[in-house]
């Protein structure tokens, strides 16, 4: 057979294996048998690789059910799994999506792509922190921290607000991570709701002005601090713990905690969705209500991730205060949601990002 | 049904025609979008060519000096420096810069486009030294004995050498400026903007390739310039040189110019120590931690390389000595200067457009990687005497075994390579197994990115160490593969 007649057919059986090969995956497809050894659940997360596969193992380990996880890049921190979640609308994917940015998981609702679920386990989670009707459950939460170099920081001149990091003497010493993503766009969303546009974007300038860092995400504003590249940076606390776990030469502060008027720091709740037309909705509800448990939060308190378990009596992170000691920001999480758009446009403004 | 089909009348360039349009695929939908709604933003283009040119600069003085090291003169453990230099495109510079803020913070503290471009420049340093050592190869020997014997070292290398080395300087500097201009994740760690940070941020927070088409345009229009520009100077290196005599005689090295050899060499070394001392910093337990994924993130690049390799000699070889060979090495050229990530989101379209179909990786890694292929079959071709062919064909067998057993088997060493590097590619993607990978799926590039959120230094430091041991079996399994098998043909 000539070489030409065996070469058209390869190329055409490439070209049809190409086509075939894109398809629906098997953990998109419902599962068929009843019994729990083949289920699996498909569970997007924003939240860290390293703090979240403990709690997965856990669920595996309890319930004999698979959990297939899909997780985003520090650099587009839940911001890219609400994006994909909202392009497979149609044709959903996913059963669970685990939100670490409270603000995203909200918009996901208003956009109609979640379905309730009052999740079993919820119900001593506090009413602030959940919404009545199941749409969203929240779990978890971390509070935002400043995390300063003591080489180069004493603790009594550690700045006490955020608007302190526009001052001289932090020029070019701040780092914070891409504005656009993760927890620090719920921060600064947050200030908008709290100051209102016109005072959230003159401080955007101020920061912009005094040389504020932009990295590629906390953990990058952490490392930065924890190398005393910059002095002082905004992150999670989960990120700031880490570093003091390695002994760093790092403390933690929080911001406007003083005055009868004090801002407050953003307490930002994991969120718990369970995603419309999960293709797995029974195994999507028992792995929400395993998330939302006491014995979940104790984990993530427990562990590295040490973040402020929500059920009354579960013990928190011990190397933070309480979080009844701890002033966080009021602020209503739907309309941190709604200012997200005017945010990222005022960042992509201000910082050319 | 051959004769009935009228097969025979077929075009001999009509199979790598159908697999390089295939492979086209996601650029004629993304063009597609873009003539429905054309719009253009060019924001980003300007600091993405800055850091590109400057990485590109950086690489060919760095590579350049060093090729012309390595091809001119004799060294002690001149081929260990060469083997080591090449290993730095086992990984992306990323990796080995990450590997060195390991070792002290003071490298860590480099921020902004220039310093990324340095990095970058010298981490693609590589490309430019493998490039001019073989273009050494090609100078006449007589042309630059007669300058060695009539001009200083200074005059000759100014004057002679470097004139001669322009191709490959050249093809260097605009290889290197193509792949830095598919680069990410150096401007995201050095905190700057470029068309493909624009790319990636915006897609994934709209996961619309609408909301990115007016971005990739001046990008993909920016790569085929530079990618056209390419093709005189690269194909100058790659394709055989009408002189005879070739290649420089090299002459002993002293000590001092010996030692610069081993420049990206040791920069490797020091970047996998920052690994291993993070790596020593913490008990095993973590440390054992990182070992997931390696088994199919080592086959996935072997396979995908092998597949790439087989398709398009398949394709390539009924037209080796068609008219329109050229035109199709430039294509497959064109076609791999195309980021990945470009890509990636190009199968994305695809998908959600024929009803929210989810490719694969290797679709996207597969696709890309056949331009590359079909280049290195096309070129390893053209070099075999026309003589070894004609010879063939005089033996009474079918031309399927023909080509299995005595043509092919002569490019063994060139499909090995193109194997070789398509798998290093691929196992140094981070993009699309960002954008592509099923829900439970993992791979290493991809974890150690994912990790190095929060894991502790020991786990980040440990799995570095297994990504890059992981890569270079990848490599050699994808290098030994059709080695075997076709060296086993031509014994």
């Amino acid at each position: 057979v000539p070489f030409r007649y065996v070469s058209v057919a390869a190329s055409s059986i490439a070209i049809l294996l190409g086509a075939v090969s894109c398809g629906r995956d098997d953990s998109a497809s419902p599962s068929s048998g009843s019994g729990a050894a083949s289920a699996t659940v498909v569970v997007y997360c924003s939240a860290d690789k390293e703090f979240a596969e403990p709690i997965f193992r856990a669920y595996e380990a309890r319930s004999g059910v698979k959990v297939l996880p899909l997780y985003d890049t520090e650099e587009t921190k839940t911001a890219g799994l609400t994006a994909r979640l909202a392009a497979e609308k149609d044709q959903p994917r996913a059963d669970v999506f685990w939100s670490s940015d409270t603000s995203r998981a909200v918009a996901l609702v208003d956009q109609g792509l979640t379905a309730p679920y009052v999740p079993k386990t919820s119900e001593s989670i506090p009413d602030q922190y959940k919404s009545r009707d199941g749409a969203w459950t929240g779990f978890g939460a971390r509070i935002r921290v400043l995390l300063y170099n003591t080489e180069h920081v004493k603790a009594d001149e550690a700045p006490r607000s955020v608007l302190d990091l526009t001052q001289p003497r932090w020029k070019g010493r701040v780092a914070i991570a891409n504005p656009h993503f993760g927890t620090t766009s719920f921060h600064l969303a947050a200030l908008f709701v709290k100051w209102g546009d016109e005072k959230a974007v003159d401080f955007m300038r101020q920061l912009k002005n005094n040389g504020v860092v932009i990295a590629a995400g906390n953990a990058d504003v952490r490392d930065r601090v924890a190398d005393g590249r910059v002095y002082v940076g905004i992150m999670d606390e989960d990120d700031a713990v880490v570093a003091l776990r390695d002994k760093k030469p790092v403390a933690i502060a929080i911001l406007d905690q003083e005055g009868s008027n004090g801002l407050g720091t953003p307490l930002m709740p994991n969120v718990a969705l369970l995603v419309r037309g999960a293709p797995h909705v029974d195994q999507a509800q028992r792995f929400i209500d395993f998330l939302v448990s006491a014995d979940a939060e104790k984990m993530l308190a427990e562990s590295d991730a040490a973040q402020y378990p929500l059920h009354p009596g579960v013990p928190g992170p011990t190397l933070l205060p309480p979080l009844p000691q701890i002033r966080a920001m009021e602020v209503d999480y739907r309309e941190v949601a709604r200012r997200l758009p005017s945010m990222d446009a005022a960042v992509r403004n201000v910082f050319g990002l | 049904v051959i004769d009935r089909l009228r097969l025979s009348r077929l075009p001999p360039a009509l199979p790598l025609a159908m697999l390089l349009a295939a492979t086209a695929a996601p650029h004629t939908f993304l063009a597609v979008r873009f003539a429905t709604a054309p719009a253009i933003d060019v924001m980003s283009i300007a600091p993405a060519l800055l850091f590109a040119l400057t990485g590109g600069v950086v690489s060919a003085v760095a590579g350049g000096l060093l090729g012309a090291v390595a091809g001119t003169l004799e060294t002690r453990g001149r081929r260990w420096a060469i083997g080591m230099s090449a290993v730095l495109v086992a990984a992306p510079p990323a990796f080995w810069w990450i590997g060195l803020t390991r070792l002290t913070p003071a490298f860590g503290s480099l921020s902004g486009a220039g310093s990324g471009s340095g990095v970058a420049g010298l981490a693609f340093a590589s490309v430019t030294f493998l490039l001019v050592l073989a273009g050494a190869r090609e100078i006449p020997s007589s042309a630059y004995e007669a300058a060695r014997l009539s001009l200083g070292p200074v005059r000759r290398i100014a004057f002679v050498l470097f004139p001669l080395l322009r191709p490959p300087l050249l093809a260097g500097f605009l290889l290197t400026v193509v792949l830095l201009l598919g680069e990410s994740e150096i401007p995201f760690l050095f905190g700057f903007r470029t068309s493909m940070t624009d790319i990636v941020t915006t897609f994934s927070q709209t996961f619309d390739a609408g909301r990115v088409v007016p971005v990739i345009v001046p990008l993909l229009a920016t790569v085929v310039v530079l990618g056209l520009l390419l093709v005189e100077p690269l194909f100058t290196v790659i394709l055989p040189a009408p002189t005879g005599g070739r290649g420089v005689v090299r002459k002993p090295a002293n000590v001092v110019v010996a030692a610069s050899l081993f420049v990206l060499p040791a920069m490797m070394t020091l970047s996998l120590s920052g690994y291993a001392w993070a790596a020593m910093s913490g008990p095993f337990a973590w440390r054992a931690r990182s070992v997931d994924a390696v088994g199919v993130s080592v086959a996935e690049p072997v396979l995908c390389a092998l597949v790439s390799v087989g398709l398009a000699v398949a394709a390539a070889y009924p037209g080796r000595r068609s008219a329109s060979v050229r035109a199709l090495a430039v294509a497959g050229l064109l076609l791999f200067c195309v980021p990945t990530a470009v890509v990636g989101i190009g199968w994305i379209t695809i998908g959600h457009s024929v009803g929210g179909f989810h490719v694969t990786p290797a679709v996207a890694y597969v696709s890309r990687m056949i331009g590359l292929s079909s280049l290195a079959f096309l070129v390893a071709y053209s070099r075999v005497p026309q003589s070894l062919d004609d010879a063939a064909r005089l033996v009474p067998v079918s031309s399927f075994r023909r080509a299995w057993t005595f043509s092919i088997p002569l490019l063994a060493p060139s499909l090995a390579a193109a194997a070789a590097l398509t798998a290093a590619l691929i196992f140094a993607d981070r993009d699309v197994a960002s954008l592509l990978l099923a829900p439970g799926a993992s791979r290493l590039m991809l974890n150690l990115y994912l990790m190095s959120a929060n894991a502790p230094s020991a786990v980040i430091g440990a799995a570095a160490l297994v990504t890059f041991v992981a890569s270079a079996v990848a490599i050699a399994l994808a290098a030994a593969v059709p080695s075997v098998l076709l060296w086993r043909r031509r014994g």
